[in-house]
């Protein structure tokens, strides 16, 4: 599609079902914990977790609140560090890998500032690292950026004048600047309106396989994560754990019909039953 | 100009009102000038004394910019570093708390006593005045800031230099103008105060010279220069407000209150 993508089509052509049993793993956790000390003592929020993610694939963490997914996620991202385990970001460290651009990073929030202009916002990265090699980024290419989220129009907008599902695609941009392998996405569509987010569903998958990145997206929401990934890490709470890692054998690309096929169906009934938690019953069923 | 008739029409209607029971009162009573003028009174005064009084108050307005723009300058300073390091909080606060609960007034005499009549006790009696709000606020501000917006800014690697340069000093600008609103009107006691001690020059001197020669309706017109000074100054910075944070929710046109913003910023 451009220059900006070129260094991630390499690993296109991986076959993304299998992924998880090709040796060269982009992301690697091997027995995650992590703890936070309250004032009633220490708190486990991830207990033992092993993960790896291979180049170009989608892996969703889905989970309860509380289960400690995005706790996992900011270890990757290098913004926390693990108790004990080992983390392994495209070969190297965590914090390696963000001060190498190889990692971007989606919030929950669009965490734009509203004082700066879309454009601004995209481009705030390059201006922090102005010192940094990557760092020249031309105009042109940031409108690039702005037309695969579908904003090309608004470059000169702010925030404010744009929706909450614009403002979050604006954040997807900003998280692409640097042309990162690694997207890491935590519940980016949890704040937005259900029909927003079942729009930003789809939009997601359409950038995704324009920019070939590896994603970890974190939700709590079973129909995102069928649709989205390649394989969905089922998370339990207290202390956060993988319980059970699921292949997604749907075929690309998927669109809105796949919603109500009996695959997506009985994928969901399984999830859902996988959530739930150990001894519950649930009324009328 | 139907929408100039629609924000301007009520306040004045306001004042007016209160305008027109003044004079009847001072009338139908008739109250002697040294006691109460009526407005009409007043206001030839003013037309009378406009340039002389113009003249005062621009010096007036020098001591309270320049203190103003000292306890500012403070305030941002003292509240960037408080909110960076919890030791220079907590080295800071109280001594910002001692000064600050100082009565002003007792302060003018010690200040003239070394510095002498000059402008400089009222630049720091203004000053003294007006740095604990912007502090505060400032304070506050700098650490409103939203998780997600730091927690990027974290992940992209950015120091906290440049954390401060690229989100809290702006995130703190809404913050700023709300002290700034306060600090204007104090700066002008500030230095009226000041003046009141002993001064050449200044609005302060008329009133306290007015004052003890029983003229009331002189110290009333420059009374009305003070109050038009300061509403034009409030004026001014809502106008530079809504200009500088455009992007805030409390610049944009809904809202309660909303038609008032010309005064309120």
């Amino acid at each position: 599609m451009s220059t900006v993508f070129k260094a991630a089509t390499a690993v296109e052509s991986a076959d993304v079902g299998t992924a998880a049993h090709v040796g060269t793993s982009h992301i690697a956790l091997e027995h995650v914990a992590k703890d936070f000390e309250t004032r009633s003592g220490s708190l486990q929020a991830v207990a033992d977790v092993s993960l790896a993610v291979a180049p170009g694939e989608f892996v969703s963490l889905l989970g309860p609140s509380g289960c400690g997914k995005s706790t996992l996620l900011r270890i990757m991202a290098g913004l926390t560090p693990p108790t004990s385990g080992s983390v392994s970001i495209a070969g190297g460290r965590p914090v390696d890998a963000q001060r190498e651009k190889r990692v971007g990073m989606v919030f929950q929030q669009p965490a734009l500032m509203p004082w700066r202009t879309v454009l601004a916002n995209v481009a705030l990265p390059l201006e922090v690292n102005r010192r940094g090699a990557n760092a020249t980024l031309r105009q042109s290419e940031i409108v690039e950026l702005l037309s695969l989220v579908g904003l090309a129009e608004f470059g000169r907008a702010y925030p404010y004048q744009l929706s909450g599902g614009m403002q979050q695609r604006v954040a997807i941009a900003r998280a692409l600047v640097f042309n990162p392998d690694i997207l890491l996405m935590d519940e980016p569509f949890g704040a937005l309106d259900e029909i927003t987010r079942d729009q930003m569903r789809y939009e997601l998958l359409r950038i995704w396989s324009a920019a070939r990145k590896t994603v970890v997206f974190v939700t709590h929401s079973i129909a995102e994560a069928i649709i989205l990934s390649d394989r969905i890490a089922v998370m339990s709470a207290r202390p956060g754990a993988v319980r059970e890692v699921l292949e997604v054998r749907l075929p690309r690309p998927r669109g809105e019909q796949l919603e109500s096929s009996p695959e997506f169906l009985r994928m969901a009934e399984h999830l859902k039953a996988l959530l739930r938690p150990a001894g519950a019953s649930i009324p009328g069923a | 100009m139907a929408t100039g008739v629609r924000l301007l029409g009520p306040p004045l209607l306001g004042v007016a009102a209160i305008v027109l029971v003044w004079e009847a009162w001072t009338r139908v009573l008739a109250v002697p000038a040294f006691i109460m003028p009526a407005p009409s009174r007043i206001v030839l005064r003013f037309q009378d004394d406009a340039l002389v009084l113009g003249g005062q108050l621009a010096w007036t307005l020098l001591e309270a910019g320049l203190g103003l723009g000292i306890g500012v300058l403070i305030g941002i300073v003292g509240a960037t570093l408080m909110a960076h390091w919890l030791l220079a909080e907590r080295a800071l606060l109280p001594l910002a708390v001692v000064i600050k609960v100082m009565p002003t007034i007792a302060l003018v005499p010690i200040l003239i006593t070394w510095i002498g009549y000059n402008l400089w006790p009222k630049v720091i009696v203004a000053a003294i005045a007006t740095f604990f709000p912007v502090l505060i606020n400032m304070v506050t501000g700098l650490r409103a800031v939203d998780t997600c917006a730091l927690e990027f800014l974290q992940s992209v690697g950015a120091n906290r230099a440049e954390i401060y340069r690229r989100l809290r000093w702006h995130a703190a600008l809404p913050y700023l103008f709300s002290a700034l609103k306060v600090a204007i009107n104090l700066s002008l006691i500030g230095a009226i105060v000041g003046e009141w001690f002993g001064a050449e020059v200044g609005i302060g001197k008329v009133i306290r010279q007015t004052g003890l020669k029983m003229d009331m309706s002189g110290m009333f017109a420059a009374i009305v220069m003070l109050v038009v000074a300061g509403c034009a100054l409030m004026v001014l910075v809502g106008w530079i407000e809504r200009r500088v944070l455009f992007w805030h929710a409390s610049t944009q046109p809904e809202g309660e209150g909303a038609g008032l913003q010309w005064l309120t910023g």
